[in-house]
Formats: C-alpha cells, structure tokens, sequence
C-alpha cells in the first residue's frame, strides 16, 4: 500500500510540470488575471492522492488520461464558479468552448495510431515537450506557450507580456533555445 | 525527438530587432502555407535566420498536436452588446456574423477582421490602421446616405477590429453579375420578373450610378472609400436598393492583398495601378493611405462597372464583350485610365456620365441609329446650301436673300441638335454647352459678316468671299470647343477646318460650294463617328 502511494508520488510528480504547462495554455488571457492554473494544478494533485489506490493499478498513459480529464473538470468548474461570481460579459467564456478544447486534446493523445506503443511513444514527446517548458523562466514560458500552443501572433504576445515587439521576439527566441536545450538534455539522460 | 541542428548556437546573438523581423517573416510564411499562398516573404539566407528557423519550425511542430486542440480557430468572439453570433459569410479579409443586440433588439450584422489576416504586421502598423478605420467609419457614419450601409459601432476584440451594420437581406453585386447566377430551377418572384425586364447593362450601370453619387456625397465630406468592388455592393432584395459597404477597411485589405495571393482576385484587380503597385511592394498602410484619392476611388468604380457588366474583373477578363454597349466601354475606360487625370474629376462626372447613357432619349435607346440618318440627311443639305448661296451669287442676288441663305445652313444643324437632345438632369450641362458652342458659332458668324459688309461696304460680293475662310475659321474654333466635352476627333476636324479656311481664301469664287461640300463631308464623318458611339 506504503509502496502504491510512493509509485502515485512519484507519477504525480512527473506529470505535475506538464498539467501545469497545459493548464496555462487551457486558460484565456481574459481569465489569467482570476485564475491560477497552478492553483487548478493543486486541486487535482489533490484529487488524485485522495484516489491514490484507484490510479496505483492504472497503465501509466490511464493514469495520464485520469489527470487530464480531473484537469478539464477543475478548469470548468473554476470558470463557471468565475462566471457566477463576476457577472462581467468581457469575461464570458463558453463552457462549450474549453469542453471542445478538451475533447480535441483527448483525440489528439489517444489517437488513431496503429499500435499502443505509438500512441505510448506520442503522449510521452507530449508530456516531455509540456514538462520542459516549465523550465524555462516565468516570460519565456508564457511566450512560448502564447506562440506555438496558442497560435498568438508577436503582437499579441508583446501585449500580453508588456514589452516591445523586439523585447517580446527576443524573449521568444531565448525561450526556444532554453526549450530545446532541455529537450536534448533530456533525450540525453 | 530532439534534433541537434536546431539547437541555438550561443555564440551568434542577433539583435532583438532582428528576431522580431524574423519573427514577423515567420508568422507571414506560416499563414501563406495555411492558406495556400505561393507569394510569401522569402527569410533571408544569415545564418541567425537560419537558426530561426530551424528553431521556430522545430518548436512548431513539437507543439502543433496540442495546438490543434486548443485553439478553436471557428470559434466566433464574444461581443458584450450582442447574443450569440452566427456565422453568414466569410471573405478574405472578415468573417461577418448576424446577431440580436441585446438592447435593441434589432439584427445586425457583424464583420469581424480576420485575426490570421494581421499576422506578420506589426504592433504599430496593426495600431495605425485601427485607428484609421474607427476614424473612417465614425466620418462614415456622419454620412447618411440611402445608399450607403449605416455602421452602428465599432469595436475591438482580442486585437481584432470589428464594426456592426444594418443586416442587408439581399445579395452583393459580385455574386448577382456572376453569369451562372440566375437559378431557372426556380420560380421567380414577381419582383424577380420586373427585375429581369430590364436588361443587363441597364441594370448594372444603375446600381453603379447610385453608387457613385453615394461615393461623391462621401468624398465631399472628405472621406475616401479605396475599396469599392462588387464584393462591397449589397443590393437589397426587397427594394433593389444598392448599398455600399465597407468604409474604412480598404488598409486591412490591401494589406491582405499584399502579404497573400488570396486577394488579389478580391482586391488588387479592382485598385488603381498607383495603389495596387504599393501594395504588391508592401508599402506601410501609411504610404497606401498617401496614394489613395478621388481618381483612385473612380478607377474602382470603373473596375466594378466593369465586373458587374461582365462577371469578371478587368484583369481577367479578355476584352469588352461587343455585345454591350460601346459607351460604356468608354465610361469604364475613361474611369480607369492608367494617368488619374485623364480619368473622371470625380464621382458624380462618373455618375453624370452613367445617368447620361441610362436616360438617353428612348428612341436613341431603341434606334440607336437615329443620330446617324439625321446627320446624313444633313450634309446633302449643307451642300445645297453652299450651292444655293454660290448660285445666288451669280446671279447678283440681292444681297439679304443671300444672307438669308447663307444663315438657313444652320436650320437643319439645329434641328438635328434639337432632335438628338437628351432632356435629362445629368446631360444638361453638355446640352447647355453644346447649345452655347453653336449658337456662339452662329452669333460670331453673323457678327463676322455684318463686319465685313462695313468693311467692304462698297462691294458686298467680296465681303461674302472673305466671309466664307472667316466662318471656317470660327467653325474650327467651335469644333475645337467641343473636342473637351464631346468627341475627342472634334479636334483634328477643327484642324481640318483651319486648312479648310486657308483653302477657300485661295479659291474666293467657288468657296461657297467648297464651304457646303466640307460642311456635308464633316456630316458624314461625325455621323459614322456617332454610329460608333451609339452602336449597341
């Protein structure tokens, strides 16, 4: 049971960078002001110690699947609880939306690859792409994920960031670097 | 997963300047190869650039599963004024929506710039253009005009601009002179079938007038369009009403033209060649804005003609189909001259010249041939005429007989004039000038004349031999007059008419016949002139 709960830890923090890297790029920049996505990260850690028995007999990418879907329902619940709190219109999301984003995200990890080891192979490039990106420094993080998770163009992002249009590609560009560094490094080990 | 190539080299350290070139470069290639374009911006060869875009395309495709997921790019905004939005069309530059304001209660229609239509631009010309198009629209908005579309408000939303209008319930011009467009599955409405009594040309060329006179009230409030084409012209089904659209967002478009091959069918064939030109070398929105001007507005207003007439844009299209009428191919090329001054000074010129053509006499409309008889039937006249007054010289007539005939030459000119006249508010100004030009002519003959009879009192024969190179004289001058207006080939027969004065002074005895027999020829040239014009 000890050695159960010690393997769950362990999973969890392996996935507790890539839910907090999917969190950040789940929440709009409307909502980023009110919601802390490694507050919703949290919450679901929690959850999930709370069923650490359940998730112990789970594969490793069920267990994954287990994390995104508690992830999905606490972003929702944390928008709805938003909604109902601020009745402000600039920051009306659709529920249908992110429940959208959610199913596509679903698609795109458990897709229609031949063999499990496939999908395996996919979702573990996936998860070492999300984790990496936590290491990279708060704005670097923030632009590449505006940038190449998001689809925001430089403008957007030097908004987004307060900085200059060159302030913003530089930070952009150090950021990639630092990303695939890591990615190397990781490969590497 | 990872590739050692696209790690960064520390050594290099290109200028934040630089990157966000590189950046923008990069954006503008990624949304050409989306839409299909082969006219992106090539990067250039440096070495940092490389290592850009190795890096850029390296993250890119890392991350463009979780993309995929996350970005809803059919997703409509969210606007605070308005329920729902649903989608009803979708152009090169903005996606228009249709919905209720809260409010109001009353169904809009929403257009909403295209967010991937502005990537590649900067921050700062992104700025500029927005804060041109409020402006424009806002001035637009002053201008209330039947057939001009009202814009209620205008917005941004997540950088994109976007602006609400009435909700037209019809169909654009582009669509309406495609020639597939009429559908014979079904049943026409009554309205539909008095529409379609009126022919093509007719039809086309009225919306382009209204059009017009809608674009000149704008440019009067100082306001330019730069985007006029079909796709901008709604005609609303109920009323047959054309409506212009689209104020202030010539700068979005013409960047679009610019950076995509998307929309040059849209955009380019219906600009100016001095606009067109800085937008295919990306020139800033603010040396577009400089290059745009009345005569490029009335350059668009002739492409569209143009389109509507013939269902393709004047850059695909192979030529003017003969089977339309030739004086609208002249309005069209005369609005689209590749010079903006020799095109139309302005909007309402244009629509004059449109309002002409569509109220011309409804013989002429239905005879088009009618002009030519009547100057046939006049040049033998002018030659009896000379024969006649040659004749009474001989006979050493009295001499107000002769003048008498020599002034009822002008009797058949007249009536052909009276007869030929196009009573209409547009033509008026060319029927005031063509009535001052030739009772001018006939004034100043008679002054002529009545002058050399003082001169030469003693002997009013030769008064009459020197009248004749004096009256052709003053006939050049007139037919040089009415070059401007009318005919250009008016000018090289005034010349004619200057050789012609030269000529009869050489031959005193027979010039009145000379006269005649030139006056008939000129006859048959403008009448075979005037069969061209009017030939439909």
């Amino acid at each position: 049971m000890e050695e159960s709960g010690t393997d769950v830890a362990k999973s969890l923090d392996h996935f507790r960078p890539v839910l907090l890297t999917l969190a950040e790029a789940m929440i709009s920049s409307t909502l980023r002001g009110d919601l802390e996505a490694s507050d919703i990260v949290q919450q679901t850690l929690l959850e999930a110690h709370c069923n650490a028995e359940q998730l112990a007999l789970m594969s490793h990418g069920a267990f994954f699947s287990w994390l995104r879907s508690a992830l999905n329902h606490n972003v929702l619940d944390a928008v709805k609880h938003l909604k109902a709190q601020k009745n402000d219109v600039r920051r009306r999301v659709r529920a249908s939306d992110l429940e959208a984003s959610f199913i596509r995200l679903e698609q795109v990890l458990v897709a229609d690859e031949t063999s499990p080891s496939e999908v395996m192979q996919r979702n573990e490039q996936v998860c070492i792409m999300l984790s990496a990106l936590q290491t990279l420094s708060d704005n670097q993080r923030k632009a590449v994920i505006m940038k190449h998770l998001n689809g925001r163009s430089l403008r957007d992002i030097a908004g987004e960031l307060g900085l200059s249009e060159p302030a913003a590609a530089g930070v952009l560009h150090r950021g990639r670097q630092q990303l695939a560094k890591c990615l190397k490094e990781q490969c590497d080990d | 997963m990872t590739d050692s190539n696209a790690l960064g080299h520390e050594d290099e350290a290109p200028t934040d300047e630089l990157l966000a070139d590189l950046e923008r470069l990069a954006e503008t290639r990624n949304s050409s190869r989306r839409t299909g374009s082969q006219d992106a911006p090539s990067i250039s060869d440096s070495a940092a650039s490389s290592e850009h875009q190795r890096l850029y395309m390296f993250v890119d495709e890392l991350a463009s599963p979780i993309r995929a997921a996350l970005v809803a790019d059919e997703a409509p905004p969210i606007l605070p004024e308005y329920g729902e939005l649903e989608e009803v069309g979708r152009g090169g530059m903005g996606i228009v929506y249709r919905s209720t304001h809260q409010k109001m209660q009353r169904v809009d229609a929403i257009k909403v710039i295209r967010p991937d239509r502005l990537t590649g631009v900067s921050f700062d010309a992104v700025k500029q253009m927005q804060n041109r198009f409020e402006r424009e629209v806002r001035l637009a908005a002053y201008v209330a005009h039947e057939h001009i579309v009202p814009v209620y408000q205008v917005g941004e939303i997540d950088g994109c601009p976007w602006f609400s209008m009435q909700f037209v319930i019809g169909t654009t011009l582009n669509e309406l002179s495609k020639p597939d467009v009429s559908n014979t599955s079904q049943v026409p409405s009554p309205l539909e079938v008095l529409k379609s009594e009126v022919p093509v040309p007719e039809r086309m060329a009225g919306y382009i007038e209204k059009i017009a006179r809608a674009v000149d009230a704008v440019h009067r409030h100082g306001i330019l369009h730069g985007d006029i084409k079909p796709h901008n012209i709604l005609i609303e089904t109920e009323t047959d009403r054309p409506l212009l659209s689209d104020f202030g967002l010539a700068e979005f478009d013409a960047c679009d033209a610019s950076m995509t091959s998307t929309g040059v069918a849209g955009t380019l064939a219906y600009m100016a060649p001095e606009l067109a030109q800085a937008a295919k070398r990306n020139a800033s929105p603010d040396e577009i804005a400089a290059n745009r001007s009345v005569s490029s507005d009335v350059y668009s207003l002739g492409a569209t003609l143009w389109a509507a007439l013939t269902g393709r844009s004047p850059r695909e299209a192979d030529g003017f189909p003969s089977t339309l009428p030739v004086e609208l191919l002249r309005i069209c090329q005369k609005s689209m001259a590749e010079d903006p001054s020799s095109r139309h000074a302005s909007a309402k010129e244009f629509a004059d010249d449109l309002a002409t053509w569509l109220n011309r006499p409804r013989w002429n409309r239905f005879f088009p041939g009618l002009r030519h008889l009547l100057w046939m039937v006049v040049a033998p006249l002018l030659f009896a005429n000379g024969a006649v007054v040659w004749f009474l010289l001989r006979l050493r007539a009295s001499e107000p007989w002769v003048w008498l005939a020599i002034f009822v030459g002008y009797a058949p000119l007249f009536a052909t004039f009276g007869a030929s006249q196009q009573f209409n508010r547009a033509s008026e100004s060319a029927r005031r000038g063509l009535w001052s030009i030739w009772i001018g002519h006939a004034v100043g003959s008679l002054a002529c004349l009545t002058s050399l009879s003082i001169m030469f009192h003693a002997d009013p024969y030769r008064a009459i031999a020197v009248f004749y190179p004096c009256w052709a004289v003053i006939s050049s001058v007139a037919l040089f007059a009415k070059s401007g207006n009318f005919w250009t080939a008016y000018r090289w027969i005034g010349v004619a008419w200057s050789v012609i004065a030269v000529l009869l002074a050489a031959i005193p005895t027979v010039s009145p016949i000379a006269f005649g027999f030139f006056a008939a020829l000129t006859c048959i040239i403008i009448a075979r002139g005037d069969r061209e014009f009017w030939n439909a």
